[in-house]
């Protein structure tokens, strides 16, 4: 069965032999220096199954536990939309799928390209948004919006996106209690945990702190979600030569190993549990002391670590649309291009994050529709050279009928595989330009015109009656 | 070059190997240790600060810069006098409560160090309670609060709120950083804020002044 979004550029960042390298160096880390483990429940799980645990909380994973691990954890992952349809299938066929955002306190204001506090109605704008556009197969609830207690804010977020998204949502809390709360819900909205696990459309995300933290608050994820039958995508986000080693291959060990115990804990808990591999290996600004959304070498690492991922058989969480300056602009959209093609040319499979600006401070309405035209573009790039048999004859015989001096416009061939080609949507390709840009004016109408007009497909009764009851009792909570 | 600029010179350039050799040479010559500390290495760091401030100096440089002058305070410590040294200030300094990250807490405190403040860091997940035990003990000028989560802002609105029920502690002056931090946040709940590791040693040396 073909790809979804056929890659036939063959791309890669590392050789199978740095993959090798990098793979026996996450060992050595694993099972002679170990990992820090704050979860008395993790380390009496993990020592039943073979580690190593050592004074100052320190595990030390053999080699044979790791590999036993990668041998049960699932080759893919299905998750499904609101209403129970398969949407995201990762399996052989290494399908990609993009998600938007991440949950944040500010939003890039569409209209004026200015950033301001996020509030309810954002949250709506951006799952409304996010529904309409086929590029986005799931979304992160927009979550610390202003105007409630934060200690339930990502969970009304949640709510609100089951309201007005009806594909997959990969959640995103501060705690594991409030992604509880949520898993909760979206157990209720389904009918049940077993109906839920069996097709879930949402997913959680936990990162251990780099380097080599697994504290007891992303451990409780990877158990709860395993316990559940939840996806988790665990993921280290590491800066080189602050946090991380300063070097590629330094971060890429790293984040690798951390990886790989997050894996090894999820299977010792349950053998078979769903399992993401995700990894954000970034520069650490040694002017600023940002750690960079829109360097180069991040996003050629996070290709390298989706190498890593296929290599070991596992769903990637890949990263796309990130810039490091704060508003809709050259850089950004600079930025955002590179991710894009990085990411479109590379092996991951769920890839989320973007639109994000200011180095993962505020999101943005308009980067959605600048990120729906690059995805098409970028999916014309990866789309190859079709080589085969069929279309190099029809190319010959074609090549001989129009013979030297003449021209192609008037061919069958053309006629059929010219719409091939990609046709910018909203970039423009006019034979005369316009002395000023009217681009950003096309692009606040578009934003404005869908959320007047996209009605996504509500809730049933019964399901909203499941969402007003937590709603209520979130809102109950801090008074 | 004379003696006194060769040493600022290995601080701006990270010389530890040879900065022992330079302040030993001033001292061999009948120089005052003070003189040596404040024309000699403090001159150093002075220039390592605005080097730092128009980006011709990156971090790793400035830490380096900063662990010459320890070299170099190992051969002069024992010979000032009290008063010599003086200490910019006293800083209790924490990750707050629910919150595990530490990376810019370490860097401000490193930078803090380098220039001249006294450093106690109590670490990660640290409650109101305990840095208000600290302030006690520890009698600082100013707390500083670090946060990663947007809920663990929280956590630094009950410490300040803690302090100031305090008459021992109320005076402390409170600075706070990290990625939900901002100057409104920081205003609403009586603090003072900085944006990078650069900004807090301006602002706890204007806090103290």
């Amino acid at each position: 069965m073909e790809r979804n979004i056929p890659n036939n550029v063959n791309f890669s960042v590392l050789t199978p032999e740095q993959i090798q390298k990098i793979h026996r160096a996450s060992v050595t880390v694993l099972s002679e220096f170990g990992v820090k483990m704050d979860s008395a429940r993790m380390r009496e799980e993990l020592q039943a199954a073979g580690a190593q645990i050592c004074e100052n909380d320190i595990v030390k994973v053999p080699e044979q536990l790791i590999n036993k691990c990668l041998e049960t954890v699932p080759k893919g992952v299905s998750l499904y939309s609101r209403d129970g349809e398969e949407i995201i299938k990762i399996g052989a066929e290494n399908n990609i799928y993009f998600g938007a955002i991440i949950d944040v306190v500010n939003v890039l204001d569409h209209h004026t390209n200015k950033v301001r506090k996020m509030f309810r109605e954002d949250v709506k704008n951006f799952a409304v948004l996010e529904d309409y556009l086929d590029s986005v197969s799931y979304a992160t609830p927009a979550g610390m919006f202003n105007g409630v207690d934060p200690r339930i804010a990502s969970q009304i977020a949640f709510l609100d996106t089951c309201r007005y998204f009806t594909k997959t949502q990969s959640i995103v809390t501060a705690e594991c209690a409030g992604f509880e709360d949520c898993m909760h819900a979206a157990q209720d909205f389904v009918g049940g945990k077993d109906k839920l696990a069996e097709k879930p459309f949402i997913m959680y995300y936990a990162e251990p702190i780099s380097p080599f933290m697994h504290v007891d608050e992303s451990v409780k994820r990877i158990i709860v979600c395993a316990e559940n039958g939840i996806p988790i995508t665990y993921m280290p986000y590491s800066m080189m030569g602050g946090t991380a080693p300063v070097t590629p291959v330094g971060a890429l060990i790293q984040n690798n190993a951390d990886v790989l115990m997050g894996l090894v804990m999820s299977q010792v808990i349950k053998p078979g549990a769903s399992f993401i591999y995700g990894s954000m290996p970034t520069v650490f600004d040694m002017k600023t002391t940002v750690g960079s959304y829109g360097a180069p070498e991040f996003h050629m690492c996070v290709a390298a670590s989706a190498d890593l991922a296929d290599f070991y058989g596992v769903p990637f969480y890949g990263s796309h649309c990130l810039s490091d300056a704060k508003t809709i602009d050259a850089q950004s959209v600079a930025e955002f291009e590179m991710s894009m093609m990085s990411t479109m040319m590379s092996k991951a499979n769920l890839v989320h994050d973007g639109p994000f600006l200011d180095h993962a401070n505020n999101i943005t309405l308009i980067g959605l529709l600048l990120f729906d035209e690059m995805f098409h573009q970028t999916k014309a790039y990866v789309n190859g050279v079709d080589t085969s048999d069929e279309m190099i004859d029809l190319m010959l015989k074609t090549i001989k009928d129009v013979g030297p001096g003449g021209h192609y416009l008037e061919e069958r061939s053309t006629l059929k595989n010219f719409k091939k080609i990609w046709y910018p949507k909203r970039f423009k390709r006019l034979m005369q330009n316009p002395d000023e840009s009217d681009l950003m004016d096309r692009l606040i109408a578009e934003v404005d015109h869908i959320l007047e007009t996209h009605v996504p497909k509500p809730p049933t009764p019964e399901q909203e009656e499941v969402l007003a009851s937590y709603e209520a009792e979130f809102m109950s909570r801090y008074k | 070059m004379d003696i006194l600029e060769m040493i600022a010179n290995d601080v701006v350039e990270g010389e530890m190997d040879e900065i022992a050799d330079h302040v030993q040479e001033a001292l061999d010559g009948g120089m005052e240790p003070k003189k040596v500390l404040d024309e000699g290495m403090l001159k150093g760091m002075n220039t390592v600060g605005d080097l730092f401030k128009e980006g011709e100096m990156f971090v790793p440089e400035v830490l380096m810069s900063a662990k010459t002058m320890e070299e170099g305070m190992e051969i002069l410590k024992p010979l000032l006098k009290e008063g010599d040294v003086t200490k910019a200030g006293v800083v209790v300094m924490a990750t707050v409560k629910g919150d595990l990250h530490d990376i810019g807490k370490k860097l401000v405190c490193m930078m803090l160090e380098g220039a001249g403040f006294e450093i106690h860091d109590l670490g990660v997940d640290v409650t109101p309670e305990e840095i208000r035990d600290a302030v006690k003990d520890k009698n600082p000028d100013i707390v500083g609060m670090s946060a990663m989560l947007t809920t663990t802002m929280l956590s630094m609105q009950d410490t300040v709120a803690l302090l100031k029920q305090d008459a021992t502690t109320q005076n402390v002056k409170i600075m706070i950083g990290g990625a939900p931090a901002n100057p409104d946040v920081a205003t609403e709940m009586g603090a003072n804020y900085s944006a990078d590791a650069s900004a807090a040693v301006d602002l706890a040396v204007s806090l103290v002044s």
